[in-house]
């Protein structure tokens, strides 16, 4: 196909002549600013908020460049005459958009880890006190004991009648390691404390005693971690809350090696997404003006990054719908599912015709696990490399389309 | 057999869409052109007349609303037809972070040039444009008049056998414009069919074998110089002698039943003072129509 590496070459000279390069020290003093500025109870506690920023400030910045590089060239060049050049070569449609992506897709990668760079110098320049405790990736190999939830599949509740559960890793635990514990929260028969609290064994090794941690409702378990240990018994609290355990939910955070890892897959994931918002803005510009497409793509974008929202949103009409059914069905049909939740009557009929669609015991995980600020393992990383290859396919047949439509 | 038009235009319309919920306003109503191969033909007409939709049209940068055009032989917009094409738009707006010499490589690669050839004709046409010594330095520090150099070097680096020019010489100065003048003359001596729409009606009488004049969107004259500019029943002369040569010669003309209808010191066209008296007249004799009557 004619054409398609000049006009990749050019838009990549383009993309790096300015139009993006000041994004780097714009992101490097803002992840510094931010750093510098997030609180948190501990060093680790305050490394890891200071990434969860710095990373969240890369990935707003590198959509907006992927929705403005995207949309920018050609529609400003039907608009201009340096697109002569390009327009008036034997270079066709589908050329033009596939070196605009190949160029500007390049320059965006580059672009993504120049950003992670820019995090990691931000986050150490930022966060003083001893190294923070790296993100990791192991997470538990199974989860026995407690008492299974009827309705969700997975998930054990510590309760005062079975109050352990014991975790198997499938290797053990490396030298400085901490064991990081998402816990849901019940009213478990006592008061209403406001703080979960939990206890940990470690049968692999004697030597060890045991820890205790407290954390908020919605703050996750952390505790050191003997090296070598393989198991651990998590304990609930008398007088404490009931915790949900699931078997994703326990990790342990390790060394450096995993740190690096996760950042390969944060990039990963973050490329793959600003891929996509490219491809959309490519696409839109096709058929519309870049200041339209630039918007258009990156509204889209921006309601990805929202998304743990629309899954919380989407988990809790699961809940509210399931949670009426239930009670309905067990008051018969004298039962009113909605009066006694205090679901609001105008939500009620699409609370019972979402909670008619789904099968008992379904949830939304995304939601939780986004909101955690959870490193996406090699999975969750693949799927989001697919479905932005995926968007980015789709979008590119369609500004293929478009362009055909308008030279 | 005769040899395929170079463009050949059959009822060629546009219409766009107006704005602000206006009807479509119409930039080109039915034209009908032939361009034969060789030589030079000019496209003239005031502001709006439809001259850079007609070329923009013919380079497939616009579709018709009705008719339609061949170039070379193949459709408008056909990649044959823009391979074997060299374009250069009324604004020479390149792009500002490509050197000279990238600009015109890159071009050529569109053309599908390989690396070693763009590269040796890049240089070859940076050196007949005159800018072999600004190579190297980006086209954002370029005056207008090097700019549109650069872009008639793009138009040409691929050797193309139409050169389409959309007002080449607007905004040069005369040197700039002298230059340019002579190497489209150049590319008519090798063969290259031109192509060219302009405001400036002594380049086109001074360059071009055929001229189309367009008004309003429709075709108002079309046809060779000679054609277009006689003015039928009537000869000019030149005379170059003392007064009363120039009394006998209207005293011969009323005998044979004519009339002199005006008699005027003959003039040398200023631009051409211009450049004698910078010395920049480099003494090409115009292609046709130069001299004085």
């Amino acid at each position: 196909m004619t054409g398609v590496l000049p006009v990749a070459a050019l838009r990549l000279r383009e993309a790096l002549a300015g139009r993006i390069l000041f994004l780097l020290p714009l992101h490097f003093l803002l992840a510094l600013a931010a750093a510098s500025a997030v609180p948190g109870p501990t060093p680790e506690a305050r490394g890891e908020a200071a990434d969860a920023a710095a990373l969240a400030l890369a990935a707003v910045l590198g959509l907006a460049a992927a929705a403005v590089l995207g949309a920018g060239p050609l529609a400003d060049e039907r608009l201009r005459p340096r697109g002569g050049v390009v327009l008036a070569s034997p270079a066709g449609p589908a050329a033009r958009v596939l070196g605009t992506a190949l160029g500007t897709g390049g320059a965006l990668l580059l672009l993504v880890g120049a950003l992670l760079a820019s995090a990691l110098a931000a986050v150490d320049l930022g966060s003083e006190g001893p190294p923070r405790a790296p993100r990791g990736l192991w997470r538990a190999a199974s989860l026995d004991g407690g008492v299974p939830d009827d309705r969700e599949p997975g998930l054990s509740w510590l309760t005062a009648a079975a109050p352990e559960a014991t975790v198997r890793f499938d290797a053990p635990a490396p030298a400085d390691a901490w064991l990081e514990v998402e816990a849901r929260p019940r009213l478990g028969g006592a008061g209403m404390p406001g703080l979960k609290r939990a206890s940990f064994r470690f049968p692999d090794a004697p030597g060890a005693g045991a820890a205790r941690d407290a954390a908020g409702l919605q703050g996750a378990l952390r505790v050191p971690v003997p090296a070598g240990a393989r198991r651990v018994v998590v304990a609930r609290e008398r007088d404490n809350l009931d915790l949900g355990l699931r078997t994703a939910g326990v990790r342990l955070d390790v060394g450096p090696r995993p740190r690096a890892l996760a950042r390969a897959l944060h990039a990963a994931a973050l490329g793959a997404g600003l891929l996509a918002a490219m491809a959309a803005a490519i696409a839109l510009s096709t058929v519309a003006g870049a200041g339209v497409a630039a918007a258009g793509s990156l509204s889209l974008a921006l309601l990805s990054l929202f998304r743990a929202t629309f899954a919380d949103a989407a988990g809790m009409l699961a809940h509210a719908g399931a949670m009426e059914r239930a009670i309905e069905a067990a008051h018969g049909a004298h039962g009113h599912g909605a009066e006694l939740t205090g679901t609001p009557p105008a939500l009620a009929p699409l609370f019972r015709a979402l909670s008619a669609l789904l099968p008992d015991g379904t949830r939304f995980d995304l939601g939780g696990a986004v909101a955690g600020g959870e490193v996406p393992d090699p999975g969750d990383a693949g799927t989001a490399v697919l479905a932005g290859l995926a968007a980015a396919a789709l979008f590119l047949a369609l500004a293929v389309l478009g362009a055909r439509r308008r030279p | 057999m005769t040899p395929t038009p170079a463009v050949e235009a059959r009822g060629l319309t546009k219409r766009f869409r107006g704005r602000g919920g206006a009807g479509p306003v119409a930039a080109l109503e039915g034209l009908d052109l032939v361009v034969p191969r060789g030589g030079v033909a000019g496209l003239l007409g005031p502001n709006g007349s439809g001259k850079s939709t007609t070329i923009r049209l013919l380079l497939g940068l616009h579709r018709p609303t009705a008719g339609e055009a061949r170039v070379l032989g193949f459709p408008a917009g056909h990649p044959e037809a823009r391979r074997r094409t060299g374009y250069m738009p009324e604004e020479s707006d390149l792009y500002p972070f490509l050197t000279a010499r990238e600009s015109v490589e890159t071009a050529a690669a569109l053309h599908g040039m390989g690396r070693r050839e763009r590269r040796e004709a890049a240089a070859r046409m940076l050196e007949r444009v005159g800018l072999a010594d600004e190579a190297r330095r980006r086209v954002e520090g370029f005056s207008r008049g090097m700019k549109r150099r650069v872009a008639l070097a793009q138009a040409l680096v691929h050797g193309p056998e139409l050169l389409v020019l959309d007002e080449p010489t607007a905004g040069l100065d005369p040197v700039g414009r002298e230059g340019l003048l002579s190497l489209l003359a150049e590319c008519r001596g090798r063969g290259v069919t031109v192509l060219l729409s302009s405001h400036a009606l002594s380049d086109v009488e001074r360059l071009c074998d055929r001229v189309a004049i367009l008004g309003a969107g429709r075709l108002a004259v079309e046809g060779t110089l000679a054609e277009v500019l006689e003015k039928r029943g009537a000869t000019a002369l030149e005379i170059e002698g003392p007064g009363a040569a120039v009394e006998a010669a209207r005293r011969a003309a009323e005998e044979a039943g004519g009339r002199v209808v005006s008699a005027r010191p003959a003039r040398e066209p200023l631009e051409r003072v211009f450049l004698r008296l910078l010395g920049r007249d480099r003494g090409a004799p115009p292609p046709d129509g130069g001299g004085g009557t």
